[in-house]
């Protein structure tokens, strides 16, 4: 049980981060105002919990401009994909752990 | 931390993945207007085929320029054009009543994999005009509309695939002679508007 515990990957432990990793695993990018929306959260928050993806390497960033207006997006990088999927398969370990 | 938030979690990933991959707020009223649309214009084909028996003009076959051609072609462009408005109308609002988003990457993945089937079966319907094999229109409309609806319910309610199943299954017996306006009433009408009316039964699924 604990060397199953310990495979759960501490950035996940946000139910932000959590839900921001979970949408860009099904999408090959989505902008700030997007995720914003499908996670209900204030910009400062979100803001954040990206900085902290970000800097795992979890998730990449891209700024370009629509006209004048600043689009964000961002995209999981590889890094990301394997240690979320490690995440989910300690998850579904835990759940049908019987000690 | 417990089992059950280690289960939590694993419905919330689900939920978010689905969330921000599928288009969810599908109004009855996209498929009841469309359904009723369909079998008003229907009833019009109907009405401007026999109209033309009565001129004459039929029996000797349908032929390019003929009126009856344009005719009928106006009919359905125009069915196919206020389907198209009262869809989007009604799920854009039905979106905003449910505090979702009306321009998602769900949203766009979901009409570029509707128009892509659409634009087949337009070619095709080119050719059938070109060659005017008219007995084929009806089961080419109906399959080409199943698998646009089969590709779209990757991004919206799953029981949309169904539906393009049944569209694809009806494009058989269209193919018999006399059948197709009353297999094409089934498809376009009736089935849209059952449709419609289970989505109000179970809003969300």
């Amino acid at each position: 049980m604990k060397s199953l515990i310990e495979a759960l990957d501490k950035t996940f432990d946000s139910r932000i981060r959590l839900g921001i990793m979970s949408a860009l695993m099904v999408n090959d990018a989505i902008d700030f105002n997007s995720l914003k929306e499908l996670l209900e959260v204030t910009d400062g928050n979100l803001a954040s919990h990206l900085k902290s993806l970000e800097a795992a390497s979890y998730i990449s960033v891209q700024k370009s401009f629509i006209g004048r207006k600043p689009l964000t997006r961002y995209k999981a990088t590889r890094q990301g994909r394997k240690a979320f999927e490690i995440h989910i398969t300690a998850l579904e370990k835990l759940i049908r752990f019987k000690p | 931390m417990t089992k059950n938030q280690y289960s939590d979690d694993l419905a919330h990933i689900r939920s978010m993945m689905e969330r921000s991959s599928r288009f969810l707020s599908l109004s009855g009223w996209a498929g009841i207007i469309p359904g009723l649309l369909a079998l008003a214009g229907l009833a019009t084909a109907v009405w401007l085929i026999q109209q033309a028996k009565i001129n004459g003009g039929y029996e000797k076959g349908i032929e390019h320029g003929h009126a009856l051609v344009t005719q009928l072609g106006i009919v359905a462009l125009m069915v196919l054009a206020l389907s198209i408005f009262a869809s989007w109308y009604t799920c854009m609002r039905k979106a905003r009543l449910d505090n979702q988003s009306t321009w998602t990457p769900a949203i766009r993945n979901m009409l570029l994999h509707f128009a892509i089937p659409l634009m087949a079966g337009a070619i095709i319907v080119g050719w059938i005009y070109q060659k005017e094999q008219w007995e084929l229109l009806s089961p080419v409309l109906l399959s080409f509309y199943g698998l646009a609806l089969v590709l779209v319910s990757q991004f919206t309610l799953r029981s949309v695939f169904w539906m393009g199943i049944f569209e694809i299954a009806l494009s058989i017996p269209a193919g018999i002679t006399g059948w197709d306006l009353p297999v094409l009433a089934i498809g376009f009408g009736f089935t849209h508007i059952v449709y419609g009316i289970m989505m109000f039964n179970k809003p969300r699924a």
